[in-house]
């Protein structure tokens, strides 16, 4: 009678805790009615009882009757919102680690082999790395999770139906991925000035002279960070939304407004900048630049925060157009129709 | 098309139809109480065979919806799960039957008119 109870066991231990004693006698009970009926009061062989099992089926079916435990990591009904933030994740995080490889080769450079062997490396690693985490929190939202979650269990109106993506109103990927792009690019640059913003004077011997003012890293970073993250996060919000809508240009609108803030705090504070950076462009003695240097730098060093301030009006001015008047034209167009 | 193939398409077609009124047939046997194998037997008799892997999960589910009523019977030399109709049970199982003599009577009028057809056609 092993096998029975091995059997009853496989089926059982896939039940919930509750339902398994229950479930045990019943099919013990099942069992020996089964071979009672078969044997007409004769002792049972090893050959009966397997008969009878088979009868039975597969356990895991069995089980699957009696609704056990899913048997499944994600089930039909999320797999369409994990496929969905899998390839947006994905994405981005691969498109981000693959920059910053980018951005490492330009620091330092190196052999392209070994350029092509990091880059597959990373990503390698950091796809591995998207797709066990994403899989792990919808694993858990469906281990974990109610009846309820998930989009197809709220009531469906046809007012869910996503819109038909307009070529005009799309978010063109590229140019988000851009702004992560160059706000990673402008975070790198800032954390490491003696790698990046210099002047490098030929000759036997290299002087490095820093734009920014180095002994103020410190203060400034958390707000550089804050800086490069608002547009990071704005960037995100709009890959995701994918089009244009007024909300898509209100976020826009409210971040550009930070940014805009944030930047007035670092650029236009002159103890962002290198204070000696003309004494060490003398010293340096830049025979052919020293002039232009002398001249541009005032204008940088003050006007840069204008550069950042038009772009971000800009930015927001065109984002709020696209958001509601294209809106408008699509809705009257399909009004035409 | 092979045989073989449509074989396989007609069987799974009738396997769903079947289960569809397994539910009726089950619940149709239990105004007195019935243990899981007593219930096999008897609607094998009647030409209405069952898996006792489809029946007892079939038991548990609609104890849990409220349809059945269960009973440890532990007197007998193995103790046995008896089932029977609840209160509610009785009245969806005659809800239940009506509407199926509903549908037994609708399909029946599609399957005679395109009868009907076919004879006017031909």
């Amino acid at each position: 009678m092993e096998t029975v109870e091995r059997y009853i066991y496989a089926v059982t231990r896939r039940l919930p805790e509750k339902a398994r004693a229950d479930v045990e006698l019943e099919l013990r009970g099942l069992i020996e009615d089964l071979l009672e009926e078969r044997l007409q009061g004769k002792k049972a062989s090893k050959d009966d009882v397997n008969e009878v099992l088979m009868e039975l089926g597969n356990p895991e079916d069995l089980a699957k009757e009696y609704g056990g435990k899913p048997q499944y990591l994600i089930g039909p009904r999320l797999f369409d919102s994990y496929f969905k933030v899998l390839k947006l994740v994905g994405s981005i995080v691969l498109a981000l680690v693959e920059l910053v490889v980018v951005i490492k080769a330009f620091m330092a450079p190196m052999g392209i082999v070994a350029f092509i062997i990091e880059f597959l490396g990373t990503l390698f690693e950091a796809g591995i790395q998207v797709f066990v985490w994403v899989t792990l929190v919808f694993a858990g939202v469906e281990y974990f999770g109610q009846d309820d979650l998930g989009g197809s269990a709220k009531e469906w109106t046809p007012a869910l139906l996503p819109e038909i993506p307009d070529q005009k109103r799309q978010i063109p990927m590229s140019e988000s991925l851009v702004g992560i792009g160059l706000s990673i690019l402008f975070l790198v640059m800032y954390i490491m000035p003696q790698r990046f913003s210099v002047i490098q004077v030929a000759g036997s011997s290299t002087t490095v002279i820093p734009i920014v003012n180095q002994e103020m890293i410190p203060r400034f970073l958390p707000l550089f960070i804050a800086f490069a993250g608002v547009t990071i996060f704005k960037e995100v919000w709009k890959l995701a939304k994918r089009v244009w809508s007024g909300e898509v240009a209100v976020v826009n609108l409210i971040c550009n407004g930070i940014a805009i803030v944030l930047a007035y705090l670092l650029f236009a504070n002159p103890e962002f900048w290198n204070p000696g950076f003309i004494e060490q462009v003398l010293e340096a003695n830049v025979s052919s630049a020293t002039g232009i240097l002398q001249t541009l730098w005032p204008l940088v060093t003050t006007r840069f925060i204008y550069v950042i301030v038009i772009a971000y009006v800009i930015d927001a001015l065109s984002a709020l157009y696209r958001g509601f008047s294209i809106h408008d034209k699509g809705a009257r167009r399909k009004l035409h129709d | 098309m092979t045989d073989e193939m449509m074989k396989e398409i007609l069987g799974g077609l009738t396997q769903e139809l079947r289960r569809g009124v397994v539910v009726l047939a089950v619940l149709s046997q239990l105004h007195e109480p019935q243990y899981g194998y007593s219930l096999v037997s008897k609607l094998a008799e009647m030409d209405f065979p069952i898996e006792a892997g489809t029946l007892y999960p079939l038991f548990r589910r609609l104890e849990k919806q409220g349809l059945l009523e269960s009973l440890w019977d532990t007197n007998e030399s193995r103790p046995r799960k008896y089932y029977r109709l609840s209160p509610m049970g009785k009245d969806v199982y005659d809800q239940l039957c009506e509407e199926w003599s509903q549908m037994v009577i609708s399909i029946g009028n599609l399957l005679k008119s395109e009868e009907g057809e076919k004879d006017g056609n031909s």
